[in-house]
């Protein structure tokens, strides 16, 4: 009959559009099941186990090593201080780059220098941003405290004190992501249609008004993946902390990623580091789905 | 069609890249002159790096069958956390230099030829190795690495501050209440910000307590048994960290944290009179400094008779994947470099001392002793030492550096260091227990 004729067909067809679907998104999936599910899966696995000196699982610890964590020394300390340095670089990385963003949006003679000056923190690596501060910070011949010696002020352990380490290394990764969420952000401001400011200005609204009430909620989906992205790489910040304070003084910039990999690697605890993984998984997972359900109500899609 | 093959092609190569990651091999890989090729990661930088380069180079001149193919792969933990990761993969090295506290990991993972077995294929006498450094290496009796450079700790000074600060640079302070006299006179005098530096780090703690002849870990060091339990919580630890938890406080030693890189340039630059540094990097002061460097002893506590540090360095590690052809002609290097003509240019290019008794009778060597006081004092120094579990060191899988840094930094944020001590004490004893499980 021909309805199922064409049916068969249709279902023919359809094997071979998904067939060829899966082809083009193999590399895609290839690669991602490499980098990213297997290792996930990898790691839950490991997290189950006692591993030896090698890595390799030997003894089923079964929920021991996420008790381990929640009782160890360093798990939750570790938290609080990734908590705070998430608190202390996203709003000032959102805040500095949208004051630049909007201070080079508009159009004047010689501006894309400005822009280019701005974005090029984009371009200095981790590791070289993190040893250029570091020469800053040194405490007998960093410049920071050769200028407050010139002042009269007295010098500041800038990495070595446990008060004030965590802000240098948040300056640290201000300066570094400064740059790309600046060139985000611009591109958003520029998308924003020029009718709108133009009408805002025929109401009567100063530059500050504009900026709150158009400005603001129209570059929100913007602002929302810049938010979401900054407090997932603050989550996972490793280089600038690998260089500057490997995690001291005192366990004060020790954060999560660091402390998994502290244990993973130089502690050879697999399983365990496996296990603060995991929990780290869960967390930035509810994390950004909070911030998604909360924030998507103010977010204003044009 | 042609949509379609593309995304065939596309599969086909995805798939080939996850096939092509095998191995396997049992010959040994060779050069274009059929020379057998010998892959040697190493943890040396600067000159040092160029020292021990220079040594390949010369083995790899001196004949035609065996290549030496050197490089840098970061330092001792870096290094070793890579070898770890491609531990069985053809990645792997054949040979290589790793730090002397690696010992108790590498043999209980299973990845050493122990060398033991290729010293004795190849007859090597290793009686001609100091003993003590010898004594310090082996594990259970035997040796499963090869020292190939030992280095130990030294108080490096300024010698022209010492004089304008009227102190004899020829007499050095070595007890606790001599250092603490000299930094205050020192900073008295207003030529130095500080006195001393030493590196936050369980480096500086473990050679004081060596010095003293006190043990870190129970089990005489791990040197009769496994350790169990982390025990340099002891009254001596506790006074070492008040003492230096007092200087600190009275701005007479400073904090530049726990990287050398951050403890040199002040002392280069004449902030600091004093540091406790390595003598392995005696040429690179030598190099740096444009005062006159002197030397002296690690110091000690008042009343106690000094031991000697802890006998620091490296060691070479030949691999038990490698093919064994592979493995006999990375042990002719290591020959090689053990030879008292290698040792007493390496002792006297560097500043680590020889492992071999016979260097010292080498005009390399006696000439830099003359030449560079911290060359002789270091050298001094391990002839005094004396050979007991304090001074040759942990072996154990794992290391008290961390812990003891963090305790440190907690101590100079204000905590009290007996608490502090204990807590890291206990921390370790933890580390300790779960190693021993895992790795029986």
């Amino acid at each position: 009959m021909p309805t199922t004729e064409r049916g068969r067909k249709r279902r023919r067809r359809s094997w071979v559009e998904v067939a060829s679907g899966i082809g083009y998104l193999s590399p895609a999936l290839l690669i991602l099941g490499v980098f990213l599910f297997y290792p996930l899966v990898k790691t839950g696995y490991l997290s189950a186990f006692v591993t030896n000196v090698r890595g390799d699982a030997v003894n089923l610890a079964g929920l021991e090593n996420y008790w381990n964590v929640f009782t160890s020394s360093t798990f939750l300390p570790s938290m609080r201080v990734t908590l705070l340095f998430t608190l202390m670089t996203v709003p000032c990385t959102i805040v500095i780059a949208l004051l630049l963003a909007v201070m080079t949006n508009r159009r004047l003679r010689g501006i894309t220098v400005f822009r280019t000056t701005y974005a090029s923190t984009m371009a200095v690596s981790a590791a070289a941003a993190a040893v250029m501060f570091r020469a800053l910070f040194h405490p007998s011949s960093g410049a920071f405290n050769k200028i407050l010696d010139l002042v009269g002020l007295p010098g500041v352990g800038w990495l070595t004190d446990p008060a004030v380490a965590l802000i240098s290394v948040a300056l640290t990764t201000i300066w570094m992501s400064l740059g790309f969420n600046f060139l985000v952000l611009l591109g958003g401001l520029q998308s924003i249609p020029d009718e709108l400011y133009e009408s805002a200005m025929i109401d009567g609204a100063g530059s500050w008004r504009r900026l709150v009430n158009v400005t603001i909620p129209l570059l929100s989906p913007v602002l929302l993946f810049v938010g979401i992205v900054l407090v997932i790489d603050s989550f996972q910040s490793f280089g600038q902390i690998d260089i500057l304070t490997q995690g001291g003084p005192a366990g004060a910039t020790n954060l999560i990623v660091y402390e998994i990999y502290q244990n993973a690697f130089p502690r050879n605890q697999v399983g365990f580091a496996s296990a603060q993984a995991v929990v780290l998984f869960v967390i930035v997972l509810v994390l950004t789905a909070l911030q998604f359900k909360f924030s998507e109500k103010k977010v204003h899609y044009q | 069609m042609r949509r379609r093959t593309f995304s065939f092609a596309a599969a086909a190569t995805a798939a080939g890249l996850t096939l092509s990651s095998c191995n396997g091999s049992s010959s040994a890989e060779r050069g274009p002159n059929d020379e057998i090729i010998v892959t040697f990661w190493h943890s040396m930088r600067g000159n040092n790096a160029e020292q021990l380069e220079g040594f390949v180079q010369e083995f790899n001149d001196s004949q035609d069958d065996v290549r030496i193919d050197a490089s840098f792969q970061g330092m001792y933990d870096e290094a070793q956390t890579k070898l770890m990761q491609l531990a069985g993969t053809k990645d792997a090295p054949d040979l290589m230099q790793l730090g002397s506290g690696a010992k108790r990991e590498i043999i209980d993972s299973g990845i050493a030829r122990p060398m033991q077995e290729l010293v004795d294929a190849a007859g090597f006498d290793t009686s001609t190795i100091q003993p003590s450094i010898l004594q310090s290496r082996q594990v259970d009796e035997m040796l499963h690495s090869m020292p190939q450079a030992t280095s130990a700790t030294v108080l490096f000074f300024n010698r022209e501050l010492f004089e304008k600060g009227g102190l004899d640079p020829d007499d050095p302070p070595q007890t606790y209440s001599e250092i603490r006299d000299a930094s205050q006179a020192l900073v008295d005098s207003g030529l130095v910000d500080h006195g001393i530096a030493m590196l936050t780090d369980g480096g500086p703690f473990t050679d004081l307590m060596a010095n003293q002849g006190e043990l870190l870990y129970d089990h005489d060091n791990g040197r009769s048994g496994k350790p169990t339990t982390a025990i340099f919580n002891s009254h001596a630890g506790v006074e070492t960290m008040t003492w230096i938890r007092d200087l600190h406080e009275d701005r007479l030693l400073a904090n530049f944290g726990r990287s050398y890189d951050d403890l040199r340039p002040p002392w280069y630059t004449g902030d600091v009179a004093m540091i406790l540094d390595t003598s392995a990097a005696s040429i690179i002061h030598d190099g740096e400094t444009d005062f006159e460097v002197g030397a002296g002893y690690v110091p000690v506590p008042d009343g106690v008779d000094p031991q000697g540090p802890t006998i620091g360095g490296a060691d070479l590690w030949i691999f038990a994947d490698s093919p064994e052809e592979t493995q006999t002609a990375a042990f002719e290097f290591v020959d090689h470099l053990l030879s008292p003509d290698v040792q007493a240019r390496w002792a006297a290019g560097t500043g680590y001392y020889p492992i071999t008794t016979a260097s010292y009778d080498e005009p390399a060597l006696t000439t830099a002793m003359e030449e560079i006081e911290s060359i002789r004092v270091a050298n001094e120094q391990v002839g005094d030492t004396e050979t007991t579990p304090a001074s040759l060191g942990i072996i154990a899988g794992v290391t008290p550096s961390e812990y003891v840094a963090d305790a440190w930094e907690q101590i100079y944020d204000g905590a009290d260091p007996k608490d502090e001590l204990d807590a890291a004490a206990k921390e370790v004893t933890g580390a300790l227990e779960s190693y021993n499980d895992a790795n029986d």
